[in-house]
């Protein structure tokens, strides 16, 4: 049986299965000729490529934004220039990871702003995606991904996690989301993760400016590296959705940035060595 | 079956001077990753205090960008064409062209400052050292700001206005005494420009980029802008 919108488990295969199905459908040419018809016909193809990567953002209607319906525009720059795709592409593998190593690559590479993410071990993280949680205002506010946590004991956590891509974190909408958090899991351990759209210094502006009680900073960079390092002596299938993951990173230019206090020094002595000799 | 010749002799000079060729490109390579990162965060910082500049364009200085793929790059080429970031600048820009409160902000980059003509045609690489070795020598970055007040410059391109700016500008220093820029009559606006170099070395980190450069940067396009504002009122209309 299909779960509520917004909600999706890695346990939860007749999603994908519905996916597939409407990919199938989807990826035929369009009817309509002209550029648009060839335009949705180039969206199809991409969509049935990137299928896997895109899944939570064509089932929670983020891809019409992304494609913009009546652009002209290639819609892979588009999908490039996505927040919303970037999302989906990284946090949609990341939930195929097992729990542990989801949670512990995630929580060890955030920055304590104000206050941690609190101590837990999951036995299973149900990963929401852009879930509708009511404001405090009336209104309702749209974390990009909630992580819903249970431990052995039956103790919940709960990550809220808001991504920036070239925009910025504010504090006011970080607020909200924690005041929605709050509301919607008043029982549960809770922590709000910014990731990225706050550079080295901005994070601590953000944090003093931000009223969430447990509020950590995720660079781009900074889970880049450790999904690097995460890699190392990793199960193959680990590793595969770690290298999809780096990809979408390494696509968007998001990964660490290097200064010159990192240049090399290549003195050497001694004769060189020709490893190459004619046959 | 190979015909090529046998390599020279590992002790022979040129076998030392391909290995360090090799770690040169590697070096280079390693060098240009930390410079455009570098300028990325230099560019992100200054388009989150003025959003308005978009990345302009970029360009070698003193000699011509890589060729396009279908050119015969054997004949009338520099090789120096073939070497763009070590020499170029970049800018983020309002718009296209100068017009009324417009504002380009610019930063050129000098890998050795001991660049320079030695005589007719190419620059003889070589020719550098000997009177100009590299340790007398620096690594450099140029920030410049250009900002059009009120008015119409009337000029076809950014370097126009610069040339211009040059040639007729005035520095004028700020009414509370701060720094000055140079100032000038363009068209029917007011123009200002100012410029300020900072070693390479400085800049290691990117909190020593933000202190030393970054927020400099900021501080002369504020600068400028409140130079052209003030001559603009002082100006009799």
């Amino acid at each position: 049986m299909r779960r509520a919108r917004g909600i999706a488990t890695r346990r939860n295969p007749s999603a994908v299965a519905m996916w597939h199905h409407a990919a199938r459908n989807t990826a035929r040419p369009s009817i309509e000729g002209g550029k648009r018809g060839a335009l949705q016909q180039r969206c199809c193809s991409i969509i049935a490529l990137h299928e896997a990567d895109l899944l939570h953002a064509h089932l929670h209607g983020k891809l019409g934004r992304a494609l913009g319906a009546e652009s002209e525009d290639d819609p892979r720059v588009r999908i490039r220039a996505s927040e919303d795709a970037l999302t989906a592409m990284v946090f949609g593998r990341l939930r195929y990871l097992p729990d542990t190593v989801a949670w512990t690559l995630i929580t060890h590479a955030c920055t304590p702003l104000r206050g941690a993410i609190p101590a837990f071990v999951p036995v299973e993280i149900e990963m929401q995606f852009w879930p509708q949680l009511a404001a405090d205002d009336g209104g309702r506010v749209e974390p990009d991904v909630v992580w819903r946590a249970v431990d052995a004991a039956g103790g919940v956590a709960v990550i809220g996690f808001e991504m920036k891509w070239r925009t910025k974190q504010t504090a006011g909408q970080l607020d909200r989301e924690w005041r929605a958090l709050r509301r919607a899991y008043p029982d549960a351990a809770r922590a709000l993760v910014a990731v990225g759209g706050a550079d080295f210094d901005e994070m601590d502006a953000l944090s003093r400016a931000c009223a969430a009680e447990n509020l950590v900073g995720l660079r781009w960079s900074v889970l880049r590296e450790a999904l690097r390092d995460r890699m190392i002596g990793a199960e193959p299938q680990v590793r595969r959705l770690i290298s999809d993951v780096l990809c979408a990173l390494d696509d968007r230019g998001l990964r660490d940035m290097r200064f010159f206090e990192t240049l090399p020094s290549w003195r050497t002595a001694g004769p060189p060595r020709l490893d190459w000799r004619p046959a | 079956m190979s015909t090529s010749p046998p390599p020279p002799p590992d002790e022979s000079e040129l076998t030392r001077q391909f290995v360090e060729v090799r770690r040169a490109f590697r070096l280079v390579h390693a060098y240009q990753r930390r410079l455009l990162d570098l300028l990325r965060l230099v560019g992100d910082r200054v388009r989150a205090a003025y959003p308005d500049p978009n990345f302009g364009m970029w360009s070698p200085s003193g000699y011509s960008a890589p060729p396009r793929s279908d050119v015969d790059i054997t004949r009338g080429k520099w090789a120096w064409d073939f070497l763009p970031l070590y020499r170029f600048q970049l800018d983020w820009r309002s718009s296209d062209r100068p017009k009324a409160g417009a504002l380009l902000v610019g930063l050129r980059h000098e890998a050795d400052t001991g660049y320079g003509s030695t005589g007719p045609g190419e620059p003889d690489s070589l020719k550098f050292g000997e009177e100009n070795p590299p340790a007398v020598h620096r690594t450099t970055l140029t920030a410049y700001v250009i900002a059009v007040g009120d008015g119409d410059p009337q000029v076809t391109s950014w370097g126009e206005l610069s040339a211009v700016l040059k040639e007729k500008g005035e520095q004028k220093r700020l009414a509370d005494g701060g720094e000055a820029a140079r100032v000038g009559q363009v068209g029917t606006a007011l123009a200002g420009t100012e410029s300020f170099t900072v070693d390479a070395l400085t800049l290691a980190t990117p909190e020593k980029t933000v202190e030393w450069l970054v927020t400099p940067l900021l501080g002369m396009i504020a600068d400028v802008q409140l130079a052209v504002r003030e001559a603009g009122a002082a100006t009799p209309a």
